[in-house]
């Protein structure tokens, strides 16, 4: 199984990150983990690390955070410079049903959205689709 | 008298009863014979006149030496004796000596006439002297002459007091002549004039004179020479007897108007009402009023044609009064309410003495800047009905200003000419009407408003709802999480420990429920969100088989037979998702819900029933009490607490179903089953 060079993970949710971070531990799944609080932390970080090594190829985002949510975050990574954005996939992550987020989530052009909890399966789907080296 | 042959005894007795009065004289001028009727007229007796000369028997009344009888009489006689033809003459005055008093005449007047008889030879044998007797008439002329003569003498003598000159009885008498001729003149004119006339004299108002019209009015009424109050018994009931009297007491000339006289027949019945206007005019003699003349015309037709106006005027005055509707009539450039019936009055809090006769502004003074009086110039300048509805107006009633509604309609109306004279207004107040509606209105917009306000409560609470379970939803998934990680770290053999397997169960079930919970709340908002989706004919068999598919291990687990007949129904037009979900809940809780005593059996069919298409889900489960059943769909209502249910199931359904203009009901009983039964709507 591959493993992806750099996450990101982006939650308010200490215990979410916690458990995600764990799931990635039991997996081996990535090669180093960032997290940032909400949205704002996130750029960043991404202004700081990208483009580089530890410009993360994964972002796990999260729709409801204080500062910064998911949503905004989106529109002001779309106004990044290409070179920073790369070929980083980002998968929104969320407990949300609001079918208002829903239209917007398909709007956003993102690589995907998964139903909280990240389970093991949903993240060996990703690995496969997204990092699978052929 | 002579008795020698009988012949000329009878032709005698012929002679003698002849109905006129005639004297046979000899060419000598004796009386050779005479007729009963000269006897009577001349009040003389036969055998003092036979054989007697007739001049003898005649002679002059020497206390009329103006009547020259025995003269004009001797030559008549002569000139038939002369001529051989006979002599008609003038009117004779011609005493009669009185039998009664000797040397005295009784006044005669006579109309003779001369008649020779002739024998063979053409000698004259005799005359026949034959006399109309006419003293009654001219006596009777000679009293109106008479009177004539005093009245006019009256005021000639009055008028030559005044003028202090003399006159002596010849004029006197010349003029009197002259008035006698005027008055012949004047009543030949009476006769012909329409007008009623007559001559009452006395304090009796005996009838004098009454020319033809006045006889007219009283056909087979003898008048002349009677009384009125004799003559005509109704004028004393009707008062015109007493105002002769007054005018012949007062000299006073009366004028009376349309005054009426009950005409009665012999037995009182009243035969006609007549309706006169008339004068009486005294007339005098020698200072003192001696009779009323009275000149009169019948007016009964323009009476009784006025009455009739009257009564028409009255009877659409009465129209006007007890109409339902309120009306008035304004007249000219000052709108003058001529007309005002009660409810106009009422309608304008006055009564109708206080507008009439007033223009519209004096009598409504508060209307004056609402723009009425600028409605009614606009209808006579263009002379079209002004059609008003709801019309606000403030109006004064009972010492305060009343806002009032009005439908009205203004009418112009014209006289003969085509002008515009006047404007009927018809109203209607309608301010009930209108407040309630106005009311009603409110409450709409109340309504309205509240139904905005709810929505918007909805809204936010499905606001809520998507926080609450977002919320609600991420620390139980971490718990869940955090469950497995512990179970990951603790050591196996720690959890071999006796009790812990079960406490985890009762952890991991509880996590179950509340994440199951959280689900069917957001399930809810979402059907709130889409209660109104695309419906489509869908394929009902193809739906029940999906699902039948979905609860597949379920069914397995509770060796459920299910049978579908849906033959009746190939397809329903429902949103599919929304019929997925409906039956996926029947037929979830018909096995959820089965009986442990027998092998559950579920039947769902179909049929078509007054333009519902009515699917039924019916089982052999456990049933319901029913009495609870205003319940059953209720949110959050369980009635078995046995088996795992959230209460939102049943809720869902109905919500569904209700939506789309259909509804759901059961029948139940304990023990036996249950069956549901869905009505889809009619297709349109």
């Amino acid at each position: 199984m591959t493993k992806i060079a750099c996450t990101l993970l982006v939650d308010d949710d200490e215990t979410a990150n916690y458990l995600n971070e764990s799931l990635f531990r039991r997996l081996d799944a990535t090669e180093q983990l960032l997290v940032a609080r909400n949205g704002l932390e996130a750029l960043t970080l991404i202004n700081r690390n990208c483009p580089g090594r530890d410009c993360p190829t994964l972002i796990l985002l999260d729709i409801n955070m204080p500062v910064m949510s998911g949503f905004e975050f989106l529109e002001a990574y779309s106004q990044l410079e290409l070179g920073q954005r790369q070929s980083t996939v980002i998968i929104m992550l969320s407990t949300s049903q609001n079918p208002r987020d829903m239209e917007k989530l398909r709007q956003a052009g993102i690589a995907g959205f998964i139903n909280k909890p990240l389970t093991k399966k949903a993240l060996e789907e990703i690995l496969a689709e997204h990092f699978e080296q052929d | 008298m002579s008795e020698t042959s009988s012949s000329p005894h009878n032709l005698l007795g012929v002679f003698n009863s002849l109905p006129a009065a005639f004297l046979l004289l000899s060419p000598e001028l004796m009386i050779e014979a005479v007729s009963d009727t000269y006897l009577e007229a001349t009040l003389t007796r036969r055998e003092s006149l036979i054989g007697c000369p007739v001049f003898e028997a005649f002679p002059d009344n020497p206390q009329a030496p103006q009547a020259q009888g025995v003269n004009n009489l001797r030559a008549s006689l002569e000139q038939v004796m002369t001529t051989g033809k006979p002599h008609e003459m003038a009117r004779q005055h011609y005493d009669v000596p009185d039998p009664e008093v000797p040397s005295q005449f009784v006044e005669r007047h006579w109309l003779p006439l001369n008649t020779p008889v002739l024998d063979e030879q053409g000698q004259i044998q005799h005359i026949i002297h034959q006399v109309i007797n006419v003293t009654e008439h001219v006596q009777a002329e000679k009293l109106l002459q008479a009177s004539q003569v005093r009245e006019q003498a009256a005021r000639a003598d009055a008028e030559q007091r005044q003028q202090q000159q003399l006159h002596n009885q010849t004029e006197k008498l010349q003029s009197a002549q002259r008035q006698v001729k005027q008055r012949d003149t004047l009543y030949q004119i009476f006769e012909q004039t329409p007008a009623a006339i007559c001559i009452n004299r006395g304090p009796e108002h005996r009838y004098t004179y009454i020319n033809d019209a006045y006889q007219q009015l009283f056909p087979n009424r003898q008048l002349l020479g009677r009384p009125v109050a004799e003559a005509l018994p109704e004028s004393v009931s009707d008062g015109f007897v007493a105002l002769l009297d007054h005018v012949y007491r007062s000299g006073e000339t009366y004028f009376g108007y349309d005054r009426p006289l009950k005409i009665k027949q012999a037995d009182g019945r009243v035969d006609q009402e007549l309706y006169f206007t008339f004068t009486y005019q005294a007339y005098w003699e020698e200072g003192q009023v001696v009779g009323i003349s009275t000149f009169a015309y019948d007016v009964t037709e323009q009476v009784l044609a006025r009455r009739q106006y009257e009564a028409r005027q009255q009877q659409l005055r009465d129209l006007f009064e007890q109409a339902p509707v309120a009306i008035a009539v304004f007249r000219g450039s000052e709108y003058v309410v001529e007309v005002a019936n009660p409810l106009v009055a009422a309608l304008w809090g006055r009564t109708p003495d206080q507008v009439l006769g007033k223009p519209l502004l004096e009598a409504l003074p508060e209307v004056r800047d609402q723009g009425f009086r600028e409605l009614l110039d606009e209808v006579v300048q263009t002379g079209k009905a002004f059609v008003a509805r709801e019309v606000e107006a403030t109006l004064q009633r009972q010492d305060r200003l009343e806002k009032v509604f009005l439908d009205f309609v203004y009418q112009p109306l014209r006289d003969e000419e085509g002008l515009i004279t006047s404007v009927v207004a018809v109203a209607v107040e309608v301010s009930e009407q209108v407040n309630a509606r106005r009311e009603i209105e409110e409450s709409q917009r109340q309504l309205t408003l509240a139904n905005k306000q709810l929505t918007r409560a909805n809204v936010d609470l499905d606001n809520f709802i998507y926080t609450a379970s977002h919320d609600l939803k991420a620390p139980i998934l971490n718990i869940e999480g955090l469950i497995e990680v512990l179970l990951d770290q603790l050591p196996p053999e720690s959890l071999q420990l006796t009790g812990v397997e079960r406490t985890i169960e009762h952890i991991t079930g509880s996590v179950q429920r509340f994440k199951r919970t959280i689900e069917h709340l957001t399930e809810i908002t979402k059907l709130q969100k889409e209660n109104s989706p695309e419906a489509s004919e869908v394929n009902l068999a193809r739906v029940i088989a999906e699902v039948q598919l979905d609860l597949a291990p379920d069914i397995r687990a509770a060796q459920a037979e299910v049978t579908v007949e849906v033959a009746a129904c190939p397809t329903v037009r429902f949103p599919e998702k929304n019929l997925r979900s409906v039956i996926y809940n029947l037929l979830s809780n018909a096995i959820k819900y089965r009986s442990p005593e027998r092998a559950p059996l579920v039947r769902i069919h179909c049929h078509e029933t007054a333009g519902y298409q009515v699917l039924t889900v019916a089982d052999n489960g456990l049933g319901m009490d029913l009495s609870r059943r205003g319940k059953l769909f209720n949110m959050f209502t369980r009635l078995h607490d046995h088996v795992e249910g959230s209460g939102i199931g049943l809720y869902m359904v109905r919500k569904i179903v209700e939506n789309a203009g259909g509804k759901i009901d059961v029948q139940s009983k304990m023990g036996e089953g249950s069956a549901f039964s869905v009505h889809f709507p009619p297709n349109s």
